[in-house]
């Protein structure tokens, strides 16, 4: 290795640091987790160095690493997060994912929501549909990139974007019905 | 006239990701069907309120971009320092430098030590040719971590992990159990995009049973064995009471990186 791959790495790869740390941050809620991920992702990355195609999304082959690195973690450490099947989600909120278009009871318009409540609602959600809104959602990753980061199929992504936000719409507004409009206004910034 | 649902291509109408003639056809048929237009106005809820967690205040230790420097810093002056050739001949190391240590020891054991029939790397390095040549072929063939697994979980054998390189665009292609000197041994293959070949290998037993390593490597609290067998780089690590081996004739480099990459704790 040399000081001009290393110049390189830190031209493609380290520049994104703070976007690898928050999305570390992000799937482990835990700061010290988050720093270890975000160590490991960039190690790795470095000696994966000469697999990176310039001019391709440095952001997403980190979030990439970073998300291998998170879910091998995961099954090794036998943590199984503490979240109900997608189905069981559907079911409780009522309705059936094979027929999407079942009508909401009463229109919904939403605004405002603060961080700690959709955070919940996110959180509550299967791990592979919760990191698919994550990368889409917040990472701001294509669909191409996001299934290249998750290596599913984009037709995956899609689908699970679509229950995804369906159950964290009706979570959301779950929790709206429990604490009222005006509560959950007042804990809007 | 309601025409089908779109279902899940709701999402894409929502993103923004539907050419002109479908993104109308959507349109048409939420003016004419309350239920989709209530999903819809679900999707775009959920998008607006997860927006909010780009703004989330997360503060990244002052002191990250240092260490991480730091650990490439180590990283580049270890990949570029010959790895060392202890535990092999002490008292050789002691009166010799590094360089001259290598090249003696790779004689004594290329050369000066005629090879058991057993010899473990040796037998790896063939099967890597074996696999190369299709006259050793996989009972399962597939590219996806999950079917081979599945193999190794329907087949008698230790059950085996099997590590995605994907990331690293190494492919997996195949999956087979077969006999490692007697020992029932896992076996999988990847392939890279130049078509180098890399075997893996697990079976039960312990890196004591290896012939003395020409170099070693500890990295992320494995110890590494490597040896070089006709132009093959075999690479050893302990996982449990699983042995592990990557061959390749890739560069030794490489082979020793990628299965610092591999090693995992056992679960």
């Amino acid at each position: 290795m040399t000081d001009e791959r290393r110049a390189r790495f830190d031209a493609e790869a380290v520049v994104h640091l703070r976007a690898v740390y928050n999305a570390a941050y992000r799937l482990t809620r835990d700061p010290d987790r988050a720093r270890d991920l975000t160590q490991d992702t960039m190690l790795r990355a470095f000696r994966a160095f000469d697999t990176f195609t310039p001019g391709t999304n440095a952001r997403a082959w980190l979030l990439k690493i970073a998300y291998s690195v998170f879910i091998n973690q995961y099954h090794h450490e036998r943590r199984t997060p503490a979240t109900q099947s997608i189905e069981a989600l559907e079911m409780q909120h009522g309705f059936e994912p094979a027929s999407p278009a079942a009508p909401m009871p009463d229109p919904w318009q939403p605004d405002g929501w603060s961080e700690p409540v959709v955070r919940e609602a996110l959180e509550a959600l299967p791990e592979e549909f919760r990191a698919t809104v994550l990368l889409v959602d917040v990472e701001e990753l294509s669909y191409e990139e996001a299934a290249a980061v998750l290596d599913c199929a984009v037709g995956t992504v899609r689908s699970r974007l679509f229950r995804a936000r369906r159950l964290l719409a009706a979570a959301l507004r779950s929790y709206a019905i429990a604490h009222g409009r005006a509560a959950a206004k007042t804990e809007a910034r | 006239m309601i025409t089908a649902h779109p279902g899940d291509r709701l999402v894409d109408f929502v993103d923004g990701r539907l050419d002109a003639a479908s993104a109308d056809a959507v349109r048409a048929h939420l003016a004419a069907c309350a239920d989709c237009r209530a999903v819809e106005t679900e999707l775009r809820a959920a998008v607006e309120a997860t927006a909010t967690l780009r703004d989330e205040a997360i503060e990244m230790p002052a002191d990250l971009l240092a260490s991480v420097s730091r650990a490439l810093d180590a990283e580049t002056v270890r990949a570029a320092v010959p790895a060392p050739v202890a535990r092999i001949h002490p008292l050789l190391r002691a009166v010799v430098s590094g360089a001259a240590v290598a090249a003696l020891v790779l004689l004594y054991l290329q050369v000066g030590t005629p090879r058991p029939a057993s010899d473990l790397p040796t037998l790896v390095a063939r099967d890597l040719a074996a696999v190369g040549s299709r006259s050793l072929p996989f009972a399962v063939q597939a590219g996806d971590a999950a079917t081979l697994e599945r193999y190794f979980a329907e087949s008698t054998g230790p059950r085996v992990r099997v590590i995605d390189l994907a990331m690293m665009q190494i492919t997996l292609e195949g999956a087979t159990r077969q006999t490692l000197a007697g020992r029932p041994s896992a076996l999988y293959s990847y392939q890279t995009p130049s078509g180098a070949r890399l075997v893996c290998q697990m079976y039960e037993g312990r890196l004591t049973d290896l012939p003395p390593p020409e170099s070693v490597r500890d990295e992320n609290g494995f110890h590494f064995q490597i040896y070089t067998r006709g132009g093959v780089t075999v690479v050893f690590w302990q996982e449990g009471d699983l042995v592990c081996v990557l061959a390749s004739e890739l560069p030794a480099a490489e082979v020793v990186a990628l299965a610092v990459a591999k090693a995992m704790a056992p679960a």
